[in-house]
């Protein structure tokens, strides 16, 4: 009774999902997004479906076939120490409400969550199929199987040691305590390959390219130690590699094996399995959430707020309220994961060019080179992923509306609070980076390109970002939808974003082009008159005011367009 | 302090609110109640300057919410069913953050004593993600409370509350009446609105079905007469669904 039931449950919700999609389609903005999608899917995958124009057949000495063992292993030796558990367990929230109360064996929901990820791992196997550098020599039906067999095995290893992991948790005492297993393992496995690397070292070593010393590596795996490790391995990849279907038929008995010992493993596994599933499940929702916000970093709830970057006076121009708590937003999620980044970046850099030059002028000058680029990107690519602004509050108009703001007031200050928490960053790597070009010797060598860093660098970048921050959210008021949590995942919601990409890097073309232009005029109107450095000042500060202009004038619109917005018939609130 | 003039909002071809008036006075609380999809939350959502009227005025404290909504905003506070917060911005910055937008002058004096009666001192510096659904709400209703609003419009005010927060909630509601709030009040706890109310609108498909005292309502219909608002709201929703 209770298999009729989920069968049920599996057999209607892949229905309705396959319906709904379609339904979706009759919207122009899904269909619009799925044409996108499919063409670029088309365009990008196209040349290696055709499989005997472009893609050779994978012979048995090509890396994919010899390296293949070694990275499933490092993958399988991740998920016992790390666990996949939080995505592997979930279950959606629904699940666990009506399936974990209901009178259902454990037995039952394993087999249940086994199943349900069987549809996607044949999708999975499909794309791998397609995107493939190399053809498989069976005919594709034959390789799809083998492919979906390995998928299984590995999925039902991973949840298995997820279901260890979570019972080694709730039993075990300590955390070192449930690591003990897994460490013996792992510390024997890899002297086992070790074993059979290090006589081969020399030869690796002296490979003239990345061909021979591949090939090198796959005659280290070949020696007793690492085959013992990596049999399994190669008994899952056997059917996908086999040359022809007699030797197909020989692998897939003992993949079969493979796949039936980790079916028992895991619906035979004594674990606390529904509570490790409902938190898993609680996890993934939450991550889920964050990421439609637009959040990158995950937040420990315990973890006390810092304090902010400074007091908000109760009375005074309301908007400035908005620009307050879109830069603490900025400060408490964004700028640990920037500035590691930034150190990072730099130290690796720093690091690298000091060992290959022994200069430390050398090392400066590289790093003042990575902190302008970071300043590059922050400046194009920061404003599409940090959703500090009105895109972020989107889901809140039932309360923003209720404000006493005009929409053009309010809008100004999304963009402007999103402007200003990039700012003071962009402010920072600025100092960072003229500190480290004149450390480089710059200062003597280029002075006049240092002044116009120290000068028109931080303006240009403020004005480049709101702009961006501008189209930003004139696509969020426009196309409120696409950028909601209504998003979907399908190739339509991916079509949705490039033409959200391509629609952005218009708009900003637009925005650039008058103001270059007039910026342009103005270079060459004081370089006649001043020279050079002059004529590039002059030019930079008329082409900002003219962005600044254009943006002003953006913004008294998107205002307008922000207050006749229902966000009922936008779908924003239900 | 609210006066509604012939508010009709549609949708395509659906009517969610057909040619509803009816006004409120300083320190009156009015019910607003009907059946699922009668038109409530839009009509509150109307009255907030959250969706924008097809057709009617809606004029608060003698300001139109359409050609003169931050006059008008800046009257009112809207507690929705649901409290939208913001996730890095902890209680106290929440009550900060809304002294700002409404200017509120005494915040310093006036935001202890809101936490207090909230029950949310001890978490002044709590993020949203810390708190708990009744937390949330109470954080939702102190931001409301603090601009100290003429109008006062609460969609499905008690829900997540625990019972003494409850209380506290409905005696919070009526001395702002005593003290001249005018109050809207949406819900399905039916003794509830009969208990605060002053008067009560029942809308059924959009439309105003009856407004005034229970006992106006109950009066209005002969089968009706010493029954309560349950009997009424039952009668008057089943009329006008056949």
């Amino acid at each position: 009774m209770s298999a009729a039931a989920l069968g049920f449950l599996l057999g209607r919700s892949f229905r309705n999902r396959v319906v709904s999609a379609m339904s979706r389609l009759r919207s122009p903005r899904y269909a619009i997004g799925a044409v996108v999608g499919i063409g670029y899917f088309v365009l990008v995958f196209g040349p290696s479906m055709n499989r005997h124009r472009v893609r050779p057949t994978l012979a048995p000495s090509n890396p994919l076939v010899t390296l293949a063992p070694l990275a499933l292993a490092a993958l399988v030796a991740w998920w016992w120490f790390r666990g996949g558990f939080q995505s592997v367990l979930a279950f959606t929230p629904a699940e666990v409400e009506f399936l974990f109360s209901a009178p259902l064996t454990r037995r039952a929901l394993v087999l249940y969550k086994l199943l349900r990820t069987q549809l996607g791992l044949v999708f999975t196997a499909a794309f791998i199929l397609i995107v493939l550098p190399v053809t498989l020599p069976l005919a594709w039906p034959l390789a799809l199987v083998s492919i979906v067999l390995a998928l299984t095995v590995l999925h039902w290893h991973q949840l298995g040691s997820s279901l260890v992991r979570a019972d080694l948790a709730e039993h075990a005492t300590s955390a070192a305590r449930r690591s003990t297993l897994p460490t013996v393992i792992f510390i024997v496995a890899l002297a086992a390959l070790l074993s059979g690397l290090v006589p081969e070292l020399p030869a690796i070593r002296a490979s003239a390219d990345v061909h021979e010393m591949l090939a090198h590596i796959g005659v280290a795996l070949q020696r007793p130690g690492p085959a013992i490790v990596l049999y399994p391995f190669h008994l899952l990849l056997a059917p996908i590699t086999a040359p022809n279907i007699a030797a197909w038929l020989r692998g897939l008995p003992a993949v079969l094996v493979l796949l039936a010992l980790h079916g028992v493993w895991v619906i035979r596994s004594d674990a606390a399995f529904e509570e490790a599933a409902a938190e898993a499940g609680r996890k993934r929702a939450e991550r889920l959430a964050n990421r439609r916000k637009g959040l990158t970093v995950q937040r420990a709830e315990s973890k006390p707020a810092s304090r902010a970057w400074f007091d908000l006076a109760p009375t005074g121009r309301p908007g400035v309220a908005i620009v307050w708590k879109n830069v603490l937003v900025f400060m408490r999620e964004f700028r640990p994961a920037f500035l590691a980044l930034a150190v990072l970046a730099i130290a690796v850099v720093y690091v690298l060019v000091l060992v290959s030059t022994h200069s430390v002028r050398s090392g400066a000058i590289m790093a003042a080179g990575v902190l302008a680029g970071l300043i590059v990107i922050s400046t194009i690519m920061s404003p599409i992923g940090l959703r500090n602004d009105l895109r972020g509050d989107l889901r809140r108009m039932e309360l923003l509306r209720t404000y006493p703001l005009r929409g053009r007031e309010l809008v100004a200050s999304e963009i402007l609070g999103a402007t200003a928490s990039l700012a003071l960053m962009q402010a920072g790597l600025l100092v960072l980076a003229i500190a480290s070009a004149i450390l480089g010797g710059l200062g003597h060598e280029h002075p006049t390109l240092l002044v116009l860093a120290a000068v028109a660098g931080l303006p240009f970048a403020v004005t480049a970002t709101a702009a961006q921050y501008t189209v930003q959210n004139a696509i969020a008021l426009f196309f409120p939808a696409w950028v909601s949590d209504t998003v979907p995942a399908g190739i339509d919601g991916m079509g949705q974003r490039i033409v959200m990409m391509l629609g952005s890097i218009v708009l900003l073309v637009l925005i650039a082009l008058p103001a270059g232009i007039v910026g342009a005029l103005a270079f060459l109107a004081a370089d006649l008159i001043s020279g050079g450095t002059a004529g590039a000042v002059a030019g930079a500060v008329v082409a900002a005011v003219g962005v600044w202009g254009e943006l002003a004038g953006a913004i008294v619109w998107l205002g307008r367009v922000y207050d006749r917005l229902d966000p009922v018939e936008a779908g924003i609130v239900t | 302090m609210l006066d509604i003039q012939h508010l009709t909002k549609s949708y395509g071809d659906t009517t969610a609110v057909d040619d509803l008036s009816f006004i409120v006075q300083p320190g009156e609380v009015l019910g607003l109640v009907g059946p699922n999809g009668a038109g409530k939350t839009t009509t509150l959502r109307s009255i907030a300057g959250i969706i924008r009227p097809t057709s009617g005025t809606i004029r608060i404290a003698g300001h139109d919410i359409v050609t003169e909504p931050v006059e008008a905003k800046r009257a009112f506070a809207f507690i929705p069913d649901e409290p939208h917060l913001f996730d890095h911005l902890t209680v106290e910055e929440h009550l900060r953050f809304v002294a700002r937008l409404y200017g509120v002058a005494d915040a310093r004096e006036r935001i202890p004593a809101l936490l207090d009666e909230m029950e949310l001192t001890e978490r002044r510096a709590a993020l949203p993600a810390a708190l708990s659904r009744g937390m949330k709400q109470k954080l939702g209703i102190a931001c409301g409370l603090l601009h100290d609003p003429k109008l006062f419009i609460l969609d499905e005010p008690l829900t997540g509350l625990d019972p003494a927060a409850i209380r506290r909630m409905k005696e919070t509601i009526l001395s702002r009446a005593r003290a001249g709030t005018a109050v809207i009040l949406s819900s399905h706890l039916l003794q509830l609105v009969e208990e605060l109310c002053s008067r009560v609108l029942v809308i059924h498909r959009g439309r105003a079905v009856a407004i005034g005292t229970v006992a106006e309502i109950a009066a209005s219909r002969p089968e009706l007469a010493g029954r309560g608002l349950e009997d009424a709201f039952l009668a008057l929703t089943e009329v006008a669904r056949t």
